[in-house]
């Protein structure tokens, strides 16, 4: 079973008016696509803005899809795009506006907007990082295997039975409770 | 219907084997399952190093909120049933090619039958009247309505859109229309 099956579903359930299951999709790609438009856009707060354009360009045109692509590679292309836009749109904005501080000297807009857009960001993404990289070390080496081979090479429960020579029923439930672990690190951290 | 994680566990790696469409509705409608659905799926992207300086949290809220204003999609199911598709093409053939078979014979038929023949019965009239009116048939020519129709030019174009009536009739239905009457003409025996 492909990942295009689950979000196939869920954007059937968005087209049926169920919005709730497009904030399903955005939990599940936020990530990836802000990595993606990060490539293109310098600026971390910038590069969150047009995340959330693609994502909302691609709510508006979802009456439209029809699902001859996966929904992932549709959304990656309007990401793209609209990254690409944005670039057009900055060439074209007129020079950074340079206020005065009362003591004369001059403040970059562009900087103050950077710098309260990033550090505690910054902060909270290294902690998420390490975090879980820590608890998967922390792992038994069944558990850290399996999770591994799902998420990082992307093989099927079957295909990871195979490998680890054990029943499918035996892999789900070592991914789970290498994932449980994990979270049982991460949802404090995420809960301030 | 609620969820266990290692469910959620399984749904995040679209291996669930049974495909019940409100497992969504129980992870969209439960503030914990969703939680644990963001945090899974962030697990998969640290490993794969898909996490930028980025905190994932405040994009989520945000377009959740957009979206809140924005106009709810609701377009029709697509049928599935793909085997419809021939079969209404087998029938719209069927209903030109019958239409073509009709013009066929109407054309074989003998001149002086090809005016319009209607018979019909008067509302208010006494029995012998009655009786009288249905024994003579009530022919009516074309050109008796109006000269103009009786040119061949007239004809084909009233045929060419009989035709076209008959085809979009078939698929579709045409309101008003009883759905008994297959076939209509402007020339009738």
């Amino acid at each position: 079973m492909s990942d295009s099956y689950t979000d196939k579903e869920l954007v059937e359930r968005v087209q049926q008016g169920d919005k709730k299951s497009f904030d399903l999709l955005v939990l599940k790609y936020q990530n990836r696509i802000v990595k993606l438009v990060s490539r293109y856009v310098r600026e971390p707060s910038d590069a969150m803005d047009v995340t959330q354009e693609s994502f909302l360009k691609a709510y508006r045109a979802l009456a439209n899809f029809r699902g001859d692509s996966a929904f992932y590679t549709w959304l990656y292309r309007i990401a793209i795009n609209t990254a690409k836009n944005h670039i057009v749109s900055l060439s074209r904005r007129p020079p950074e506006i340079h206020l005065e501080d009362p003591d004369g000297e001059q403040i970059n807009t562009e900087e103050l907007q950077k710098d309260i857009a990033t550090p505690e960001n910054l902060l909270l993404a290294s902690e998420i990082k390490d975090t879980i990289l820590d608890a998967m070390h922390e792992l038994p080496e069944d558990l850290r295997v399996a999770i591994i081979l799902r998420e990082v090479d992307g093989l099927t429960y079957e295909e990871i039975a195979e490998a680890m020579d054990c029943p499918i029923g035996t892999v789900r439930s070592r991914i789970f409770r290498a994932r449980e672990a994990v979270d049982s690190k991460l949802k404090p951290l995420l809960q301030h | 219907m609620k969820l266990d994680h290692e469910t959620l566990s399984i749904i995040v790696d679209s291996e669930l084997e049974t495909q019940d469409p409100r497992k969504f509705e129980s992870i969209a409608a439960d503030q914990e399952l969703r939680s644990k659905w963001a945090r899974y799926h962030l697990i998969g992207d640290v490993l794969r190093d898909n996490l930028t300086d980025v905190a994932p949290a405040h994009i989520a809220d945000g377009i959740r909120t957009e979206i809140e204003r924005e106009p709810t999609i609701f377009i029709p199911q697509r049928r599935r049933r793909s085997w419809l598709k021939p079969i209404t093409g087998l029938a719209i053939a069927a209903s030109i090619a019958s239409v073509a078979v009709i013009g066929v014979k109407r054309s074989d038929v003998d001149p002086a039958l090809s005016d319009a023949t209607v018979s019909a019965i008067p509302m208010q009239l006494p029995d012998d009247q009655i009786a009288k009116v249905l024994e003579e048939p009530i022919t009516v020519s074309l050109d008796d309505i109006n000269p103009a129709l009786g040119t061949p030019h007239t004809k084909r174009r009233l045929n060419g859109y009989l035709v076209k009536f008959n085809e979009q009739r078939s698929s579709f239905g045409v309101p008003g229309v009883n759905p008994y009457v297959r076939i209509v003409g402007f020339e009738s025996q």
